[in-house]
């Protein structure tokens, strides 16, 4: 590589700010596709030296590509980033309005999110995949409870087959979660560490909603209703829809990394109301660093593959 | 409006349908496509890397389009792009679009008599 094209390539690169891998997967194709067009002049009689230039002046300025990549590659069309921000508008709708406790209403709920997920797998992982993908993924999470609860209550009673599908289930729940959440975090940090952020989004306050529920009674019959949580909960989700809204049109990276960490923040906020309102200032700051450390723990990775 | 920004506009409108349309053809990687677009419009359509890498990047955002790095026959890796369903709805959808566009166009520019 010449030192015009490496001198380019350079300049090119402090103008961009992808992140995460992107810049190197970007810089790396430009440079390819400025090997393949100097070829391709040099073949066709140019000299090396002109067909370099020729090549690069193509390209244009390097801060007016690294502009035009940027955008092309953050921002998600309005269309599409209100069908992902939909995946907590729903889940909102769902624990506001408690259809969890409602089986003939949870399941085709949950059936919902599943088919959009695998739609959206399908398509290729479009942008609003990911906060759909991350609802999807805490399906388990309440699987895994309910199996707790059925284990729980089979301790205190007779031997049912509804009570060995608990046991079952509880046996395989850690394992089967642990693999199937960091496989979703392994392949969505492969695009984007802060598409993979947003998959792991929906988790801790799915987990807050089920410890107020559970110490409202649970799956006990004839538990009162922990209409407060919802309430909190729904406005939560609600936060997070508008946080993801404008997460996915967002223009620039530090933008949606900011989001992310103002979400976690309303997430904390809300959390803190529903499961802990009596808990003191370390205990919430260590709350906030765990709940940080989780949703950017994507970036380490990202990092580390 | 100079011709020369009538044809610009038009490209720029019709970027994305003409980069579908190849990668229908088979999977290709960026100077592929800026290759076969000049050589499939015998030399009319000329797109420059600031349009396409842009427009390629954004495809793949939308979920149209898909990439990932392969090792060429020749050798080296390039980055290669392939059609997704939803590209190949949309271009189905954009094809359908065009031809009564065009279609329209032609009645009315048709001269008259």
């Amino acid at each position: 590589m010449s030192s015009d094209v490496a001198g380019y390539l350079d300049r090119l690169r402090t103008h961009l700010r992808l992140g995460g891998s992107s810049d190197a997967d970007v810089m790396r194709e430009l440079a390819a596709h400025v090997e393949d067009r100097v070829d391709e002049l040099v073949a066709r009689g140019i000299p090396a030296v002109r067909a370099q230039r020729m090549a690069i002046d193509a390209l244009g300025r390097p801060r007016t590509l690294a502009h035009l990549l940027q955008q092309a590659h953050l921002i998600t069309p309005w269309r599409d980033a209100l069908f992902g921000a939909g995946a907590f508008a729903f889940l909102a709708a769902v624990v506001g309005a408690q259809l969890w406790r409602v089986p003939a209403l949870a399941v085709p709920s949950a059936a919902v999110v599943v088919a959009v997920t695998l739609y959206g797998l399908w398509l290729g992982r479009p942008a609003w995949f990911y906060p759909w993908a991350g609802v999807a993924l805490s399906l388990p999470l309440v699987a895994g409870y309910i199996a707790f609860a059925l284990l729980h209550r089979a301790a205190g009673g007779a031997v049912t087959p509804l009570a060995l599908a608990g046991i079952a289930g509880a046996a395989l729940y850690f394992p089967v979660g642990l693999v199937v959440v960091a496989a979703a975090i392994l392949v969505a940090v492969r695009r984007d560490w802060l598409d993979a952020s947003v998959l792991l989004s929906p988790l801790p306050g799915v987990l807050v909603l089920i410890i107020a529920a559970h110490r409202a009674g649970g799956l006990a019959a004839g538990a009162d209703p922990v209409p407060a949580a919802s309430l909190m909960a729904f406005a939560l989700y609600a936060c997070m829809s508008l946080a993801t809204l404008l997460f996915l049109r967002a223009p620039m990276r530090h933008l949606k990394v900011m989001l992310l960490v103002g979400g976690a923040l309303v997430l904390l906020g809300g959390s803190t109301m529903i499961a802990w309102p009596d808990g003191g200032v370390v205990t919430l700051a260590g709350r906030a660093a765990l709940l940080l450390a989780f949703l950017l723990s994507p970036a380490l990775v990202a990092r580390h593959a | 409006m100079t011709l020369g920004s009538y044809l610009t506009q038009l490209l720029k409108g019709n970027t994305d349908v003409l980069i579908l349309s190849l990668l229908q053809r088979e999977p290709m990687y960026g100077h592929q496509i800026m290759q076969q677009l000049e050589h499939a419009s015998a030399g009319f359509f000329q797109v420059s890397e600031g349009t396409l890498y842009p427009a390629l990047y954004r495809l793949v955002r939308e979920g149209f389009i898909r990439s990932r790095w392969l090792k060429l026959p020749a050798g080296p890796e390039r980055k290669v792009y392939s059609l997704t369903k939803k590209g190949q709805d949309r271009l189905n959808e954009c094809r359908s679009t065009w031809d009564g566009f065009a279609a329209a166009m032609n009645r009315v520019t048709a001269p008259a008599g």
